[in-house]
């Protein structure tokens, strides 16, 4: 019965769409088409006339306007919807929305963390890299100021005005091979005023410039008189190193270069700390100046302070003492430095080394002892080769076949060849 | 701005749905055609659908569509979405005026004419019904009694259809119901319609 009715209803729906059409199609002016005829003959015809007389008078009733405040208010809303449309559409430019990305809490804790963790690294390696010794070999550590405090760079004007006697003796004759070997024997040692020298012992020092000879100054001697001649000692003796060390740094460039070239060129960088000798130079003398100062003070009030009067001469005295052995152990090195250079032959050579030896460890610089131990045995290597060479040629050849049967040298074919 | 002064001048229609999109990109100048486009239809048919203040609902109506522009996304027609506000808008307004007490100003006044209450106050002191066709105006208060014994669906798809333009497919859409079925109401209103104004067919 349901279904019938819905049935029913469908069909009366279709008619009364089909009525509707036919009503619009004459409204719009459009002819009648055959379903309309057949419409019509089914309803009347006036119903359709009287539906479209009711759409023109309803379409001829007035309207009424909107009032014109509804308009204004729904305007400005409208304006400010568009303000916030294009606002939220325009587009950004790259860089804002680089920004906005970047400050956003993962990117910018990211950043932070990466920065801290760059500085940490940076912070460790530079002390390291401070600290790091030059790779170089035996004559770069012989070089090496002993100082730490000696590290600072310091342009040496002094160092390359100055005039080098010791190092103008360092292009000496010696065998080839022994050449580069020889260099840092030549060259003297910055360390000739170093100041570990004024702790020491001065009994030690005492004892180690009796040793020495004549080459010390007398200890008796005013600290004033002795002030002056250790600074020009000094200033002599320090700018050498750096004119030596252009000098051997030219040369192995000029040789491209071999292991040596490296440490060289490390001791060449280093060339500012060879101002060390100076500037212990000037702290000795200032200590000076204030014994002196003290001394005088004392000499002016005489009963104010004898104690402090009396421990400060002896320190002056100690310090003066210590200075003039360390003076003297210096030019002992440089002596010996001096024989090795002007050794013709190598057991004159070898025997120099050994007294440079002695006198090094006995002026305490074990830098110097070490270069001069490698380069001694050395020496000592080279003269055995030397032996062992002669006799060789001293030697028949069969003999020498005998001897040497694995080497296939072209010497010695040649001369089978002979036979 | 080329496209925009064509449009101006009328040379080239633009459709609801581009002016809403030039809108949603910002240009205001859209919505003020499209609320001249459809405002006063939209007001008739909040009047025939028997909304005791058409002008709230058209302000209402518009508001909605500038503040929920985003939510847009072209899928219907903008003519469609606007009706179907403001029928929302209507169906609201007739509950809240059943707890009204007095007489709203911007309700219909009834049989004898289709001014209001606050127009009868206003213009009887002026006297400005001299100028009216008395025609009109007796065709008028026939056409407001016919229209408010309809039932409401029936009026409400009349009205859509004669006094806003809406096309069947659109009411169907809007009213959420069977084109046919809107026809078939459609034709049920233009036969009482007939039978109610007779007299003035």
């Amino acid at each position: 019965m349901g279904r019938q009715q819905a049935t029913e209803n469908t069909a009366q729906e279709r008619v009364d769409a089909a009525v509707v059409d036919a009503y619009e199609r004459r409204i719009a002016g459009q002819a009648p088409t055959a379903e309309d005829a057949a419409l019509e003959a089914e309803i009347a015809a006036a119903e359709l006339s009287a539906y479209v007389t009711l759409h023109q008078r309803v379409a001829g009733l007035p309207r009424q306007d909107v009032a014109p405040s509804v308009r204004s208010v729904v305007l400005t809303a409208a304006a400010v919807g568009a303000r916030e449309h294009a606002a939220r559409l325009a587009p950004q430019s790259p860089l804002l929305k680089l920004l906005a990305w970047v400050m956003r809490p993962g990117p910018l804790l990211a950043a932070v963390t990466a920065a801290a963790v760059l500085v940490a690294v940076s912070v460790r390696h530079e002390p390291e890299a401070t600290t790091a010794e030059p790779a170089g070999s035996a004559v770069a550590m012989a070089e090496a100021p002993a100082a730490p405090a000696a590290m600072a760079p310091e342009p040496a004007p002094v160092a390359k005005a100055a005039p080098a006697p010791i190092a103008a003796a360092a292009p000496a004759p010696a065998p080839a091979a022994a050449v580069p070997a020889a260099e840092p024997v030549a060259a003297p040692p910055p360390e000739a005023a170093k100041p570990a020298a004024m702790a020491r012992p001065v009994h030690t020092i005492a004892a180690q410039a009796a040793s020495l000879g004549p080459a010390g100054a007398p200890a008796d001697k005013a600290p004033e008189e002795q002030a002056q001649p250790r600074e020009a000692q000094a200033k002599r003796e320090a700018p050498p190193a750096a004119a030596k060390q252009v000098a051997a740094k030219a040369r192995l460039e000029a040789d491209d270069g071999d292991a040596l070239a490296q440490g060289y060129g490390n001791s060449y960088k280093n060339a500012g700390n060879r101002q060390a000798p100076l500037q212990n130079l000037d702290e000795a003398k200032a200590e000076l100046n204030n014994a002196r100062a003290n001394v005088a003070g004392a000499a002016a009030a005489p009963n104010a302070a004898p104690q402090v009067l009396n421990d400060q001469q002896q320190n002056a005295q100690v310090a003066t003492r210590n200075q003039v052995a360390e003076k003297a152990s210096t030019d002992a090195v440089a002596r010996w430095r001096q024989s090795v250079a002007d050794a013709q032959t190598p057991e004159d050579r070898i025997a120099a080394l050994k007294q440079l030896l002695a006198a090094a460890q006995a002026a305490g610089d074990d830098k110097t002892a070490k270069a001069t131990q490698a380069t001694l045995k050395l020496a000592q290597s080279q003269a055995v080769a030397r032996k062992r060479a002669e006799s060789l040629q001293d030697t028949p050849p069969a003999q020498r076949a005998k001897a040497a049967p694995a080497q296939g040298s072209g010497e010695l074919k040649a001369e089978k060849a002979k036979q | 701005m080329l496209s925009w002064l064509l449009m101006v001048i009328g040379e080239e229609p633009v459709s609801d749905e581009t002016l809403f999109a030039r809108y949603q990109n910002g240009d205001a100048r859209a919505m003020t055609t499209l609320y001249d486009r459809h405002a006063r239809a939209l007001r008739a048919f909040a009047q025939q659908r028997g909304a005791a203040r058409p002008d709230d609902v058209v302000q209402d109506a518009f508001l909605r569509v500038v503040r929920n522009g985003a939510s847009f996304q072209g899928q219907a027609k903008f003519r469609t979405w606007l009706y179907t506000i403001a029928r929302n808008l209507c169906v609201d307004a007739s509950r809240r005026d059943r707890f009204r007490a007095g007489p709203s100003l911007d309700a219909p006044t009834g049989n004898e004419d289709s001014r209001t209450l606050g127009d009868r106050i206003a213009n009887d002191s002026i006297g400005t019904d001299a100028s009216r066709n008395l025609a009109d105006r007796e065709f008028q208060a026939a056409f407001d009694a016919a229209m408010a014994q309809l039932p409401d669906e029936q009026r409400e798809v009349f009205a859509l259809r004669e006094l806003s333009g809406l096309s069947f497919a659109e009411i169907a859409e809007a009213t959420a119901c069977n084109e046919n079925t809107v026809k078939s109401r459609m034709r049920y209103a233009l036969k009482q319609l007939r039978e109610a104004l007779l007299d003035f067919l």
